[in-house]
């Protein structure tokens, strides 16, 4: 069957290595490979064979080959199994399969940085005070 | 009034059917004046004439590449208030099938709504429209070069797409799913991927091949490779089924 251009989006086929700037409104799927920038208003798919070496920006990034450079997917990013990032990654909502690849930091959103920055200072004051009180009751061997 | 440029009739069955059609077109009451290309006028020259003589629309009757040739034309005079009317005459037309003309009835009364939509073309240089498709094939693979905006791809390909909205589909048979593996996927019910193709868009296409390549439309040489393609808006007013007026009226970009 063969796909509708305004239906599908862009496609990269397995044979196509393709290099600059990739954007489209549309849905974009790479079984390629691409150096550049990949960018979609809506979603990308990163198929087994492909390879992108370059940003990856889309609202949802579903990722089953490799890529390498950063990765921002406004609503969620799924790394499947056999899936490869080397790179940071900016989501909102992150799921990284068994058997997937990941090395980069990962980046969550502010509102939840917020949170763990709140978890973490309040973790400290608790951890402080515990220690305080521990030095105040020792009470040395005579 | 309506100026019909009517295709030169290559036998007596395309004469009775233009006569027909004429007849058809006087039972709806938009028959004008009628032109008949021939070796001596080309349609070029007849729509040229048309558009002297202050028609606001010219009206192409036979096959698509008929069709084509008078858009090229219309288009190329850069008159805006002239619109394109056609009645597609050929069995498998995809100037038909784009427009949802099933049979010459429907064209004929498309013709006497005269609604009019402005569907995008594919400019391919030197003096080219393209409202349907044109490909380039071969049955060995050829390597393409190809720019689109601001990105470039190198592969290698059977055959190479363009439409009227500038999407190109670039084909590698040699990927393409074994009819085995269609059948078995098919009875299991799962989807078989194509990795074979690739498309694309674009508002500027570039196409360098290997070798020089014809650009085929409609079974007519239109470019050879290296060929340039622009995605041109608004150039074309063109008359169409009321249905399709309204998808393309959903479809038009709001201002």
């Amino acid at each position: 069957m063969t796909a509708k251009p305004e239906e599908t989006g862009t496609i990269v086929g397995a044979s196509v290595h393709l290099t600059g700037s990739l954007k489209d409104s549309l849905d974009i799927v790479v079984y390629g490979s691409v150096e550049g920038e990949v960018e979609s208003e809506q979603n990308i798919v990163v198929g087994e064979s492909a390879k992108i070496k370059g940003p990856v920006t889309a609202k949802v990034v579903t990722v089953s080959g490799t890529v390498r450079g950063q990765v921002t997917a406004h609503e969620k990013l799924e790394i499947m199994p056999g899936g490869k990032v080397s790179g940071n990654i900016v989501t909102s909502d992150l799921v990284i399969h068994s058997g997937a690849i990941f090395n980069g930091k990962a980046s969550m959103g502010k509102e939840k940085e917020e949170e763990a920055e709140e978890k973490i200072t309040k973790r400290s004051v608790t951890q402080e005070e515990k220690e305080t009180k521990e030095e105040l009751s020792y009470e040395p061997e005579t | 009034m309506y100026y019909y440029v009517f295709e030169s009739p290559k036998g007596s069955k395309e004469k009775k059917l233009q006569e027909k059609i004429k007849n058809l077109l006087g039972d709806f009451g938009i028959i004008g004046e009628v032109t008949s290309a021939s070796p001596a006028r080309s349609s070029e020259e007849l729509v040229g004439q048309g558009l002297e003589k202050g028609y606001s629309t010219i009206v192409a009757v036979g096959s698509d590449r008929h069709i084509h040739r008078v858009l090229s034309s219309v288009v190329g005079a850069s008159q805006k208030d002239v619109a394109l009317g056609v009645v597609p005459t050929s069995e498998k037309s995809l100037v038909a099938q784009k427009l949802n003309l099933k049979n010459l009835k429907e064209a004929a009364e498309a013709l006497r709504g005269r609604h009019l939509i402005t569907p995008s073309l594919a400019y391919v240089l030197p003096n080219r429209y393209l409202l349907t498709s044109a490909s380039i094939s071969s049955l060995r693979p050829f390597e393409i070069y190809l720019e689109v905006d601001n990105w470039s791809t190198t592969s290698y390909v059977t055959k190479v797409t363009i439409t009227g909205e500038l999407n190109v589909t670039l084909v590698n048979e040699a990927f393409a799913p074994a009819k085995l593996k269609h059948f078995t996927y098919w009875f299991l019910g799962k989807k078989v991927r194509d990795l074979s193709q690739s498309i694309f868009h674009g508002k500027t296409v570039r196409m360098t091949t290997s070798q020089i390549l014809p650009l085929i439309s409609d079974g007519e040489v239109i470019a050879k490779t290296p060929l340039t393609c622009y995605k041109k808006l608004n150039a074309l007013k063109l008359i169409a089924p009321r249905a399709k007026v309204e998808q393309g009226e959903k479809n038009s970009p709001k201002s």
